[in-house]
């Protein structure tokens, strides 16, 4: 199976899920339809359309043969990977140690690790934009930003 | 009050210092996410979404148009300059844009741009204003079978104007519909597949699923893919186009300014395609179309005029219907409606002062873009030569900064991550998201007619057809759906105008 036939079985196994999850919140009927009408039209429709993108690939082996390969190149995925990871630890992350001390630790991963800088821009330029993020969003527009442990 | 008195009313309005400082910063920051490849106009409006919910609804608004048409403006300054589209709109400036800039005339390719963009803008803007009140009476009438009706049919045309496959563009919106109905049903109170999940109880947000899909998502693909620029050398000078540019661009002008309204109007449409059918109609019309490539001075100034003539085009939907037919207008109209205001026909009625605020303050936009992007040209050129390297890491920032300031908790900035992970997945896999996000902005209007309706109806889908507005509209959402599927009927796909352009 190509990449066009796995994604179009997501679909279908998400437009089933989607119809079994309105069936449980109660369908209603067409004079009074209930919270999981709409829900289930867009679950049938949605495992209809998957098993016709599912169909058309089979049948003309689309997504066989398409020059650019899934991922570019594994140096640069694991960069995208990398990043991901980073974006996900600083939003969890933020909560715990402040808006300042994670955004210059995530800055510092990004311009450190993941496209790699001499090391005063990734110190100067990790701890510059957090002031400065701060400074505009906290203090200028009043916006509130997580303190965390340290309160700051 | 006459079209000539509504225009001073928006004047007045717009003409205060706060409104002019939005006004300016909206331009401002379209034209800076214009002329930087990777974070496009929807994107930029999303992540200054926060920041607007403490000023008044029409100042906020005054500003995010200002950022989407101001990246019309800035996209063609990277186009030309770099050979890389500053955001989607500018794909083809890029071909005779740049060949232009080779040849020594790149102040004549920016200076076309941006006088060609400024005068689409504002014909575009003086249609708005004489075709929205009109059509705003009509939809007056209009019921719930007539709302659903248009949804759908507005969907449907978006699909089918869709770039790749239109079964794939189908299944987004249906997606999108389905995204909006996630959270507690406003009729029953039920909680609708939110896990338990507190923050999804109000419904999946809007702007964390747009930053996702079109900021997040749209960094990582750089990454992996790289952008290598380089930026144009030379000095730039001559901004100014002399007569014999003049008597070449002012028809392609013209027709843009046409072909950008019309198109705008569309669900779809918008300036991307909206430049693509400038691009081929020129090239159709011109009596050379075998120069095109080589830099034609036609086929800069039709195509970026078309671009910033599509957005005045698609207020029309947005303001008077309450349809967004772009990705851009769909995060207005979630904005409007977040700031308590009713978007449609009545709009007009009960917020005039938005209604004719926006267009008058459309007309100084222009101007201001026109002076931001002519003599400060000097100023973006050196803002292109900073590294992507050292941009993304602030991209991101400002994204997760706003995603985290629209309700103070990092919930949301999990959820745009999560966004950005499966709008990355449906670009590998020639999913495009436009659909989903204008489905997902109108679900909750189409869910509530399509109920309406059917207790209107007493469970009857012949609502539909029996009302002669809402019949017309489902017959032509349906034969859009049936014709290409028609043995011989040969959907003309945007990618094979991609093909025709390379």
């Amino acid at each position: 199976m190509n990449r066009e036939s796995w994604g179009s079985v997501v679909w279908v196994f998400l437009g089933v899920l989607i119809c079994l999850g309105s069936v449980k919140l109660s369908l209603g009927n067409f004079r009074n339809p209930g919270p999981g009408f709409l829900p289930f039209i867009t679950g049938a429709i949605l495992t209809g359309l998957a098993l016709v993108v599912f169909l058309q690939s089979r049948r003309t082996g689309q997504g066989d043969k398409e020059g650019k390969p899934f991922l570019a190149d594994k140096a640069k995925s694991l960069k995208a990977v990398l990043t991901l990871i980073g974006l996900l630890g600083y939003a969890v992350g933020m909560e715990y140690l402040g808006f300042l001390l994670s955004t210059t630790l995530f800055l510092a991963f990004l311009l450190g690790v993941v496209e790699p800088q001499k090391w005063y821009i990734v110190v100067l330029g990790s701890i510059l934009s957090s002031v400065v993020s701060y400074t505009l969003f906290e203090i200028l527009l009043k916006s509130p930003l997580p303190k965390g442990f340290f309160e700051f | 009050m006459d079209i000539a008195g509504n225009i001073l009313y928006g004047f007045s309005i717009t003409l205060t210092w706060s409104n002019l400082f939005y006004c300016f910063a909206g331009a401002f920051i379209g034209t800076l996410v214009g002329v930087l490849p990777g974070l496009g106009p929807v994107a930029a409006m999303s992540l200054l979404f926060p920041a607007t919910l403490h000023i008044p609804p029409v100042s906020a608004i005054i500003m995010l148009a200002g950022i989407y048409y101001g990246a019309m403006y800035g996209g063609s300054t990277t186009s030309i300059l770099v050979n890389i589209p500053g955001e989607a709109a500018s794909v083809v400036t890029c071909i005779d844009g740049y060949q232009m800039a080779r040849r020594g005339r790149a102040g004549v390719a920016l200076g076309i741009s941006a006088l060609g963009s400024f005068i689409g803008g504002t014909l575009a803007v003086v249609a708005l204003q004489l075709v929205a009140p009109p059509l705003s009476k009509i939809a007056l009438a209009f019921g719930f079978p007539e709302y659903f009706s248009l949804m759908c049919c507005g969907l449907v045309v978006l699909t089918f104007m869709a770039r790749g496959s239109m079964v794939k563009a189908l299944m987004m919106a249906v997606v999108g519909i389905f995204l909006g109905t996630v959270g507690t049903d406003l009729i029953m109170g039920t909680p609708r597949f939110t896990f338990g999940i507190q923050i999804f109880m109000d419904g999946l947000g809007v702007v964390p699923v747009i930053m996702g899909l079109f900021g997040i998502s749209e960094v990582i693909l750089n990454i992996e893919e790289g952008v290598a620029r380089e930026v144009f050398k030379d000095k730039i000078d001559h901004l100014l186009p002399n007569l014999k540019d003049w008597a070449d661009s002012i028809g392609p002008i013209l027709r843009g300014s046409l072909i950008g309204f019309f198109l705008g109007i569309l669900p779809g449409a918008g300036p991307v395609v909206s430049s693509f059918t400038s691009y081929a109609t020129e090239k159709k019309l011109s009596k050379h179309p075998e120069k095109f490539g080589t830099g034609m001075i036609q086929a800069v100034a039709g195509p970026e005029t078309a671009n910033n003539a599509s957005i005045g085009g698609a207020f029309i939907p947005l303001m008077t219907l309450a349809i967004p037919p772009t990705p851009g207008m769909a995060l207005l109209l979630g904005c409007l409606l977040s700031y308590g205001v009713q978007v449609g026909p009545l709009l007009l009625k009960q917020h005039p002062d938005i209604f004719w605020g926006v267009i008058a303050s459309m007309y100084i936009g222009n101007i201001m873009l026109l002076v931001l992007n002519l003599p400060l040209i000097g100023v973006w050129v050196k803002i292109l030569k900073v590294p992507y390297a050292l941009l993304f890491p602030l991209i991101l920032l400002f994204c997760v900064i706003g995603a985290y300031s629209l309700n103070n908790n990092t919930h949301e900035v999990i959820l745009m991550v999560f966004f950005g992970v499966i709008g990355y997945l449906l670009k590998k896999l020639e999913y495009e998201t436009a659909p989903l996000i204008m489905a997902m902005v109108l679900s909750p209007l189409m869910e509530n007619s399509l109920r309406q309706s059917l207790l209107l109806s007493h469970g009857s889908f012949s609502i539909f057809f029996t009302r002669p507005v809402s019949a017309v509209l489902m017959i032509a959402a349906i034969l859009l759906l049936i014709l290409p599927n028609l043995p011989g009927w040969k959907r003309r796909k945007w990618k094979d105008l991609d093909g025709e352009l390379e």
